[in-house]
């Protein structure tokens, strides 16, 4: 019963701030209010005891937001929001694409005729969620995981100004890069 | 892999104690490992003096009752916000850290929760920097984020090494796993990558550049009053939970000969937070500039051949 | 309010007017640095006293002088523990019995060895600063070799505010905090003609 309530009381929230998203006018309250919609569906998912799914979810898009927020200073100098602003771009679209796909979801998890549980829930839901998706896909995972990473190598280097031409010289000769802000190493 | 059976499961100090006591006990701890922690740091910056000792019991009293100031269009929301979780995200990554052998809650991803609120502390003391309003505590908030982000992977993969030759993710069963061998013996650069990780994210000592006096005091630059004993209790908090931390991970926790665990695990902590003051003050404030990229070049490939080592090592049945 | 211009990366960026000091930890008293910031890049830097210190020969011994300023450099360097060594040193050395000041340049000497070993302190900040001699840390280690009885004069690291001004634009703020410590900024206003014969 007190599982239900949780499961309900955090659902409302994360709905009631991802709403907020839209609502407020500054980067760093929509960010937050983006990271407290998250952090209560890993309050959801802890209450379901799915501890792992639940501290992995805060733990990621905890750092998701704040790496947002690093992109934040990258375009603007900005503090505590006083110039009024929205994080959302075609806000009427958006709003009817989440409003959509939200009534979607619902309507399908209540008419979904579910199976019941066969056997009895695992001692240990980390250990058995990680054989089921490692066991049979490792090499899927680790492809798609490699693929993933490979695709961030190549976005920073196409989005990098200055290649090594600029660092060490024309004929790649130079033995100190030259570099507006000098790194703590000598590469 | 080692042999994994279901841990005989300790119980947690709720079960054991009941809610409120069991909290109670955590909190009180944690404050303690914190008062202790900032109380060593007093008494290394001015010079070995041990009367430098009651210095932040003083500072506490002198904060509480200080008139809080406030800047010029804050975002009073935010601001108030983070520097309240700043304290209390110190305090609940104590819930896993074991006390007289039991955590206050224990669950199949402990080392995991950990990491977590230390995330949670990243975007807790940005906000903190971004809530008032002011160039330097603005800067300070970025410094900070820039270091969180160049340690949480070495630090991620410092805790994961642990977990891997424990088999588990349980702080318990990690404890028990080192019952023949201390896991530093084995992960060095795990240790040492852990505890300064630990510092870089309570941003103190080498890593204090988003507090550095360049920038007038950075994050912590417009804090006053309650606020500010909020913020500085959260970083010795957080600094003396690392410490017990620590000790449990790498130093066997309360596992030793003749005293009760209780007081093995307590000397261990203290002993780490005594070793990071020293070697922490030693050396002037590490510029973020130049470490960062030591931390991205060198700290990430270092630990994850650490834990590779490790693997193998597991492999190898050295744990079993 | 901010507003956006081009910075050194190629983005537009919100410059921020900001004005550091006249009071801050480590900084001249009276100081002030205006300039507009972009991240933390400052651009158009303007440095002026707020108000005129009295001009002349400086009433403390060249050892003690160049101890203050070797303090509040560790400050801005952020080792506060080397900090608090020079104000002892500092403080023992202004005492008025001899037996105090001998202590006091007992303290000074192997301060001054700590900071010129310190390999952490010359990799943080080597390369920041650098005029016709030397970097911020080069002038650390010359007020070193003051505090520790080198005879000298006049300050070692004297500079005008005008060049000042045009050595701090366009760096980062924490580099303007490090090259502004590592000078002992002249009283007079900077003169007419800007050549770098006082630097």
């Amino acid at each position: 019963m007190a599982g239900d309530i949780a499961v309900v009381t955090l659902g409302m929230l994360a709905v009631a701030a991802g709403i907020a998203v839209f609502v407020v006018d500054s980067m760093a309250r929509a960010t937050f209010a983006l990271l407290a919609s998250f952090l209560a569906v890993a309050g959801i998912l802890l209450a379901l005891d799915l501890v792992y799914l639940a501290v992995v979810t805060a733990l990621m898009m905890t750092m998701e937001m704040a790496v947002m927020a690093i992109f934040m200073i990258m375009f603007m100098m900005n503090p505590a929001g006083l110039m009024p602003m929205t994080m959302v771009h075609n806000a009427r679209g958006s709003a009817v694409a989440g409003a959509s796909v939200f009534t979607v979801l619902t309507v399908g998890i209540w008419t979904i005729d579910w199976p019941a549980r066969q056997g009895t829930q695992p001692d240990d839901a980390t250990r058995q969620l990680g054989e089921s998706i490692m066991g049979g896909h490792m090499l899927v995972m680790l492809v798609i995981g490699i693929g993933l990473f490979a695709t961030i190598i190549a976005g920073t280097v196409l989005a990098t100004q200055r290649g090594r031409y600029d660092r060490f010289g024309p004929e790649l000769d130079a033995r100190r890069p030259h570099d507006p802000v000098a790194g703590g190493l000598p590469r | 892999m080692p042999d994994m059976t279901t841990p005989e499961t300790v119980a947690t100090s709720v079960a054991a104690w009941g809610l409120l006591p069991a909290v109670a006990l955590v909190v009180a701890v944690a404050l303690a490992l914190g008062l202790v922690f900032a109380a060593l740091d007093r008494v290394v910056v001015a010079g070995g003096d041990a009367n430098a000792m009651a210095g932040p019991s003083r500072t506490v009293v002198r904060w509480l009752v200080k008139q809080r100031r406030t800047t010029l269009a804050p975002d009073r929301l935010l601001w108030r916000v983070a520097t309240g979780a700043v304290p209390v995200l110190a305090v609940l990554s104590m819930a896993v850290v074991p006390i007289a052998g039991r955590t206050l809650w224990s669950t199949s991803a402990d080392l995991v929760w950990f990491n977590a609120m230390e995330a949670l502390l990243w975007a807790a003391v940005w906000l903190v920097g971004w809530g008032p309003n002011a160039v330097h505590a603005l800067v300070g908030g970025y410094r900070f984020l820039a270091q969180g982000l160049a340690y949480e992977l070495p630090l991620m993969f410092a805790l994961i090494t642990a977990g891997l030759a424990a088999g588990s993710l349980r702080t318990t069963d990690v404890v028990a796993a080192q019952a023949d061998l201390w896991f530093v013996v084995t992960m060095p650069v795990a240790f040492v990558v852990f505890l300064a990780s630990a510092a870089a994210f309570a941003f103190w000592g080498p890593f204090a550049a988003p507090a550095g006096a360049d920038i007038a005091g950075g994050v912590v630059s417009e804090l006053s009053g309650v606020e500010r004993l909020l913020v500085e209790a959260g970083r010795a908090i957080f600094l003396g939970a690392s410490a017990a931390m620590g000790a449990t991970l790498f130093l066997g926790g309360g596992s030793g000969p003749w005293l009760p665990d209780a007081l093995w695990h307590l000397l261990k902590t203290v002993l780490l937070m005594g070793l990071m003051v020293v070697a922490g003050r030693r050396v002037p404030v590490l510029r973020p500039d130049r470490y960062v990229e030591a931390a991205w070049v060198v700290l990430v490939p270092v630990t994850l051949l650490q834990a590779l080592v490790v693997a193998v090592l597991v492999l190898s049945g050295m744990y079993a | 309010m901010a507003s956006t211009a081009p910075d050194r990366d190629g983005l537009e960026l919100d410059a921020l007017r900001v004005s550091l000091g006249p009071v801050l930890p480590g900084w001249p008293t009276g100081l002030v640095l205006t300039g507009s910031l972009q991240g933390d890049v400052l651009t158009g830097v303007e440095v002026s006293w707020l108000d005129q210190p009295a001009a002349g020969p400086s009433q403390v011994p060249a050892s003690v002088a160049a101890l203050d300023s070797l303090a509040r450099f560790l400050v801005v360097a952020g080792w506060p523990v080397a900090a608090r060594r020079a104000r002892a040193a500092r403080d023992a050395l202004m005492a008025a019995d001899e037996a105090t000041v001998q202590r006091g340049r007992d303290a000074a000497t192997p301060l001054a060895r700590m900071v010129r070993r310190s390999r952490t302190l010359r990799w943080s900040v080597r390369g920041i600063g650098a005029t016709g001699d030397g970097d911020v840390l080069d002038r650390a280690y010359r007020w070193c070799d003051a505090a520790a009885g080198a005879h000298t004069h006049t300050s070692p690291n004297a500079v005008g505010l005008h060049d000042l001004a045009a050595l701090v634009d366009g760096q980062e703020l924490a580099a303007v905090r490090l090259i502004v410590a590592s000078f002992d900024i002249e009283a007079a206003p900077a003169p007419a003609h800007h050549g770098m014969s006082h630097a």
